[in-house]
């Protein structure tokens, strides 16, 4: 081989290399520079980024905003709205596209969306405020997040915008996603509450003529359709932890419970006569009502799924799955919707609000855009379109309005659908409280695997939940100390004469609505 | 010299600086929400021990980690010893013995949630159509037996590696040794005894350490399958450090625990190479 290389025939390998590698490294070198030199030319050509441009947009009220109006002298901006995938009903529906709307409207405004999974955010968010860096124009917000990551988003007083035109408007389950420490920091767009739900086709099968009015009821009704012999168990929920908090507060607000304390701490109380008889009840109705699989099932996979499927007949969720459940491929055709019943003589009822919103961060680009942007998420053209022509998938969700008089709009009155409306207004004058404050994942995750504990029968209901009062306390000081108390819980708000007068106003809209829809 | 500087840049920057830092933040109370920094001393260390849902998830580790090793080294070995052997379509299964290696943690969670699910799983369906269970079995869904389901669906994952790791190691086995116990009449069992396994003994080790900090490491699976739940016996040390330095923001705390992690793969790793006296 070494003759070979001599004498020319093969080139020697080392060399080759060394060629080569000259040859990369000046070519290489020329790529660079050339692409350096077009970037810069590129940018150079580019017009300065303007001001943050101000908006034509009018002063609006959520209950007669229509679409804003077209901005087209405003220099060309793009928005980074981050929001979460369950809030598809913003980025991926197939009748109304809000965000194409809006762009439409504004055409120097392009709408980026950037969708998180609802478990991601928090990290998404912890890194990048801690960062100190621009990310987004618009986040997705609910109370816990805000009140954690409170310092890093603008107060809407901050950018001109009095929030007392829309405060006595927004629905106080709802204002809790987007207030804090008396400041508004966003504008809501979620608001959805755990409703009792019952397959009506197998209800009248079986002679039951309608929803319980109490959880006594409930058991009576549970014990007459109950048959899993037949794959037909009486009652369904998502029990998997990481779902079972929401079942938990339905439970305890129908025992006439409350988690805290009225101490400075807002100390949470999971260990109360009235918690430890919520979780007895969530055991009981588990072992003689429901799949023993629930207690690995995730409330809106699974649960869902076998609802619509018949394979129980009640089922404890928000209301997204009605509307599915009367298309063509479910087996189920007609479908109750009502409020969730409390114990005779303790409560009427109580449920739970899942209130979610969007907020401007101190680093957006274009604040004073990112607020018009805002004000077009919470007006009632866009918050009523949503509902009524919401994805409606089964996992999918499709909030009502966040304003009390998004509730008048007469397409909402005279929809198919308004018995989920009725309801949902219905329960909200309950105890539908959430309990949400800084280190809320933290305590509902103590809560969680103790009721948990308490279903699978490893600990009695009364040892777990004194368990999860030991972790809770602890939670509860640290939190303390870092936060001073002072949170935001709807319900004291809720009980005003004033609000209740306000439910009951927009509960005569849909007086001659009946709770249930039958699709035969 | 200069031409190690690219090595001590990774070492520095990406092993180093990282341990450094987490070391640091063990001593310290620090929040994800604005990561202002309190010196703490060793109180994050000092409150593992008061702290039942750590002493729940240790524990869960240490048994995870001891069932896992115990299944999947010798599960690899017999498969590993089936895939040398000489029949036909053996090159179709050792190839696809790096299947469930690709498949994603996350993918192989929500097919083995199917798989076992009560509703619509297969398990469940052939269980009762063999008129072996009357009513679906809750694989996931008993306290007791929860863990160890996880064990078997990160052993099936794990397996196939440690069989391809063996295999390689069986390959370089001299044949001539072998071939001349076999003219000396030894039987199979003691080729395996006195030819075969002391050959294996450094990969029968690496592959135990290997299999100690994949099972130390599993996360996907428990967040894919079970959660945490029921209650919290599918709690594992890494599971729990992941909620407590994300959802719940406690870096420095979560730090110390993933330190715990690391301390436990470390100690197995020293008892492992001393139990097969390997330097």
């Amino acid at each position: 081989m070494t003759d070979e290389i001599s004498t020319g025939k093969m080139k020697n390998l080392s060399e080759q290399k060394g060629t080569d590698r000259r040859r990369f490294l000046k070519y290489g070198a020329g790529v660079v520079v050339v692409a350096a030199a077009a970037a810069a030319g590129y940018y150079a050509l580019q017009p300065a980024p303007g001001p943050p441009t101000p908006t034509t947009t009018a002063a609006t009220t959520a209950a007669t905003t229509t679409a804003p109006p077209p901005v087209t002298t405003a220099a060309p901006i793009t928005l980074n709205f981050m929001t979460a995938a369950h809030h598809d009903f913003y980025y991926d529906q197939e009748s109304y596209k809000p965000l194409a709307i809006y762009m439409q409207n504004n055409p120097n405004v392009k709408l980026n969306p950037i969708v998180y999974s609802f478990f991601d955010v928090q990290s998404k968010m912890a890194s990048a405020f801690t960062a100190g860096i621009y990310a987004w124009d618009v986040a997705y917000v609910w109370g816990a997040l805000l009140e954690q990551f409170d310092q890093y988003f603008t107060p809407l007083t901050d950018l001109g915008w009095s929030t007392s035109q829309i405060a006595s408007d927004i629905i106080p389950w709802v204002q809790n996603a987007i207030y804090w420490k008396g400041q508004f920091y966003g504008y809501p767009r979620e608001n959805e509450v755990f409703l009792l739900h019952g397959n009506k086709d197998i209800m009248d099968e079986k002679g039951v003529a309608g929803m319980p009015k109490t959880y006594e009821e409930l058991l009576e009704l549970c014990k007459r359709v109950h048959d899993p012999d037949k794959g037909v168990y009486a009652f369904g929920a998502g029990l998997q932890p990481g779902y079972l908090f929401p079942v938990y507060l339905c439970f305890l607000h129908g025992n006439g419970g409350y988690l805290w304390k009225n101490d400075s701490q807002q100390t949470v109380v999971p260990d109360s006569r009235e918690s430890v008889r919520a979780v007895e009840d969530i055991v009981d109705i588990y072992k003689h009502y429901m799949n023993p699989g629930a207690i690995q099932w995730i409330a809106d996979v699974q649960t869902s799924t076998d609802f619509l499927q018949g394979k129980h007949v009640f089922d404890l969720w928000f209301p997204s799955h009605n509307k599915v459940a009367l298309q063509p491929e479910s087996a189920m055709k007609s479908v109750y919707c009502d409020i969730w019943p409390g114990r005779k003589g303790v409560a009427d009822s109580g449920s739970m609000v899942a209130a979610e919103g969007y907020a401007i961060p101190k680093k957006a680009k274009y604040p004073q855009d990112a607020l018009a942007f805002l004000k077009y998420v919470g007006n009632a053209d866009n918050q009523v379109e949503c509902y009524i022509t919401g994805s409606w998938t089964p996992n999918g969700q499709a909030p009502l309005p966040s304003f009390f008089s998004d509730h008048n709009d007469p397409r909402l009155i005279n929809w198919p659908f308004a018995y989920t409306v009725k309801a949902h207004v219905k329960q909200q004058m309950y105890n539908c409280s959430r309990y949400e404050r800084p280190a809320y994942t933290e305590i509902t995750a103590a809560i969680e695997a103790e009721v948990s504990n308490a279903i699978a029968g490893t600990k009695t209901p009364r040892q777990a939940m004194s368990d999860a009062r030991t972790a809770t306390d602890k939670i509860v000081a640290t939190e303390f100390e870092r936060f001073g108390g002072g949170y935001f819980e709807p319900w004291k708000t809720v009980q005003q004469d004033s609000v209740q007068s306000q439910f009951k106003a927009i509960l005569k809209n849909f007086e001659n609505v009946p709770n249930y829809y039958t699709g035969k | 010299m200069l031409l190690l500087l690219p090595f001590f840049v990774f070492v520095t920057v990406l092993m180093a600086y990282p341990l450094a830092y987490s070391a640091w933040l063990t001593l310290n109370d620090i929040e994800l929400t604005d990561l202002k920094p309190t010196f703490v001393g060793p109180d994050n260390w000092l409150r593992l021990g008061s702290d039942p849902v750590f002493i729940t998830s240790a524990t869960n580790t240490v048994i995870f980690l001891l069932l896992e090793v115990a299944i999947s080294i010798p599960g690899g070995l017999a498969l590993g010893l089936l895939v040398n052997e000489n029949f036909r379509g053996r090159s179709i299964i050792r190839g696809s013995l790096l299947l469930p290696w690709a498949t994603p943690p996350i993918v192989m969670a929500v097919m083995f949630g199917f798989i076992f699910s009560d509703q619509f799983g297969v398990v469940n369906y052939m269980l009762q159509s063999l008129g072996i269970a009357s009513r679906p079995v809750m694989f996931f869904a008993s306290p007791q037996f929860a863990l160890i389901m996880l064990v078997l669906v990160a052993s099936w994952k794990n397996i196939p590696l440690f069989a391809f790791i063996f295999l390689s190691a069986l390959q370089n086995i001299p044949t001539e040794l072998m071939e001349s116990a076999k003219v000396y009449k030894a039987g199979a069992f003691n080729r395996f005894r006195h030819i075969t396994f002391p050959y294996l003994k450094p990969t029968m080790a690496s592959n135990s350490i290997l299999a100690a900090i994949l099972s130390v490491q599993v996360f996907d699976v428990i967040v894919g399958i079970t959660n945490g739940g029921p209650g919290r016996s599918t709690y594992t040390l890494y599971f729990y450090a992941y909620l407590t330095s994300f959802p719940f923001l406690h870096l420095g705390y979560g730090a110390t625990m993933a330190y715990i992690v690391g301390i436990i793969a470390v100690i197995f790793a020293f008892g492992v190479l001393r139990m097969y006296k390997v330097d």
